[in-house]
């Protein structure tokens, strides 16, 4: 469903992607792990087009995605939810969970029911600002959101950041039950490795901008010593 | 009594006159943060649509939807050649707009002379209000006014055509990642600022001196309509204009129209002093 080979990608004349390569198949579920700084979020917002690669291809559902605006890459099918979330804070629950699905679908499109059934806490806020909602809140907003456009694929940057652990498990719940019951296409950067275990079939280490090692996650709930080289500090 | 209803009256026209003109202004400030020097010169082209469309024979109805057509696109073409290289460039918004105000001018200049072209309005009849006599093409002004923040107001606020062009303002990248056409919401945006900049010269050209000068006259009261009243939220300035309105035609007609504009200005300083971003300010976007 996903392909990249060989992605360079950087701010101004740094590097942070040095000819990264990444291949994930439809119906995956893949956590993304690696130290601060390491280029996760960059990778995302490459993929996203929000970032031009200097180098590189990527491939989305067999189409070229490289160089093609953002907008367009929404609509073959890829949603993101960024790190820190970026709900608008103006706007209420409801408004922003209606952008998610016409932003893809068309004006016309309305809020898909199942949003509420996985986070029924947005069915009770529908009418209040984004910006008033708890961290966690606006985590499941964000989420969302990004749900409503009925994406093929989501890319989730750090899910965890700054919430309390009942709802870091709570929103692992949802995500792992999107991708067994909806069959959605999942990346999901993480630094929390219960959360990305709870979520991901398979796990990815990224260090200073490429891939270095895969992992099961069965496979690292047996031995972690994987964590300990790319993750400990 | 008749006197006071007067006044009333046309302190009411004139605030409303700043509302009609500024709005175009306001959209594409307000929400676009551009600061457009060109907004005079497109009233401009609105009015001298009516007069060419008005000399040909044809009637001020189909002039009055012509202008507003006509200048929304040229405001599509702003945006397309101009505008869009420079968003968030603050001074080169300024200077580029004020550049093609001068040349949307000196066009007019070579094509219809430096004099006053009339037009006739399509409305002539008196009303009597409260026993006063009152022209009824004023009237109309004011309620194309009314229609027009209504308007506006409704297409921002409550269609979802507003809601994705007001995430686009709010935030651009997250809004693109949602799948929402961001280059389509600026253009339609600040065409639609333009259209109504256009309206309004087609709808004042009756009642004015339509000659190359014609947009200045209101540009500094919405100007100063926007400063006053905050550029937040789309009711700032109107709010804005009905203060700034109301001082000058109460002032002018008690006192004298010179010391009503010293008065505004007092006022508007005043203001600025105790609001810094105006009174409906919140100052977030800055
Ligand atoms: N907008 C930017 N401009 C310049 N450099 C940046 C920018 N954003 C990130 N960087 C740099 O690029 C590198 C990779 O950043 P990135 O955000 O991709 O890391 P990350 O793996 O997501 O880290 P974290 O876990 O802290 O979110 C870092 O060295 C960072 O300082
Ligand atoms: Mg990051």
């Amino acid at each position: 469903m996903l392909r990249i080979d060989g992605l360079v990608c950087g701010y101004g004349g740094s590097q942070v992607l040095r000819g990264l390569d990444l291949q994930i198949a439809a119906g995956e579920s893949v956590a993304l792990l690696g130290r601060n700084g390491m280029g996760k979020t960059t990778l995302l917002r490459a993929i996203m087009g929000l970032l031009p690669a200097k180098a590189g291809k990527l491939w989305f559902d067999d189409r070229r995605i490289d160089g093609t605006k953002t907008e367009a890459i929404a609509k073959a099918g890829l949603a993101f939810v960024p790190q820190g979330r970026e709900i608008f804070p103006d706007l209420t629950v409801a408004e922003n969970l209606q952008l998610g699905a016409m932003g893809r679908r068309g004006l016309g499109a309305g809020i898909p029911q199942e949003i509420f059934q996985r986070f029924p806490i947005l069915a009770e806020r529908l009418k209040q600002k984004g910006g008033t909602l708890s961290g966690g809140q606006q985590q499941q907003l964000a989420i969302g959101r990004a749900l409503a456009g009925q994406p093929k694929m989501l890319l989730l940057d750090e899910p965890s950041d700054g919430l309390q652990p009942s709802i870091v498990t709570e929103v692992g719940r949802a995500m792992r039950r999107e991708v067994e019951e909806q069959g959605l296409t999942l990346i999901t950067v993480e630094q929390n490795v219960a959360l990305a275990l709870a979520i991901a079939e398979r796990c990815l280490f990224i260090e200073n901008g490429i891939l270095v090692a895969e992992t099961s996650s069965a496979a690292l709930r047996a031995d972690d010593s994987l964590i300990h080289r790319y993750l400990a500090i | 009594m008749d006197q006071a209803l007067l006044l009333l009256l046309d302190a009411t026209n004139y605030v409303l006159v700043i509302v009609l003109v500024a709005m175009g202004l306001v959209i594409v400030f307000g929400l676009m943060r551009v600061i457009n020097m060109a907004h005079g010169e497109l009233f401009l082209l609105g009015a001298y649509t009516l007069v060419v469309l008005q000399q040909a024979g044809l009637p001020y109805w189909l002039g009055l939807l012509a202008a507003t057509v006509f200048v929304g696109m040229v405001g599509l073409l702003m945006e397309e050649l101009v505008i869009r290289h420079i968003y968030h460039r603050f001074l080169d918004t300024i200077l580029a707009t004020w550049g093609l105000s001068i040349a949307i001018k000196q066009a007019v200049v070579l094509v219809f002379g430096p004099g006053a072209q009339s037009t006739a309005a399509p409305i002539t009849a008196q009303v009597e209000i409260f026993g006063a006599s009152y022209p009824a093409y004023r009237l109309f002004i004011m309620a194309v006014a009314l229609l027009v923040v209504a308007a506006t107001f409704y297409l921002f606020f409550r269609t979802r055509f507003g809601l994705a062009a007001r995430a686009v303002i709010a935030n651009r990248s997250m809004a693109a990642c949602l799948g929402i056409p961001t280059r389509a919401f600026d253009r339609m945006t600040f065409a639609y600022g333009a259209a109504l900049a256009g309206l309004a010269g087609a709808v004042m050209a009756p009642i004015m001196s339509v000659d190359p000068q014609m947009g200045l006259g209101f540009l500094i009261p919405a100007f100063l309509a926007i400063l006053v009243g905050g550029a937040g939220h789309l009711a700032g300035p109107v709010l804005g204009a009905g203060l700034i309105g109301a001082t000058d035609s109460v002032t002018a007609g008690l006192w004298s129209p010179v010391m009503a504009q010293v008065v505004v200005f007092a006022m508007a300083v005043i203001a600025i002093r105790i609001f810094p971003s105006g009174l409906l300010g919140r100052g977030g976007s800055r």
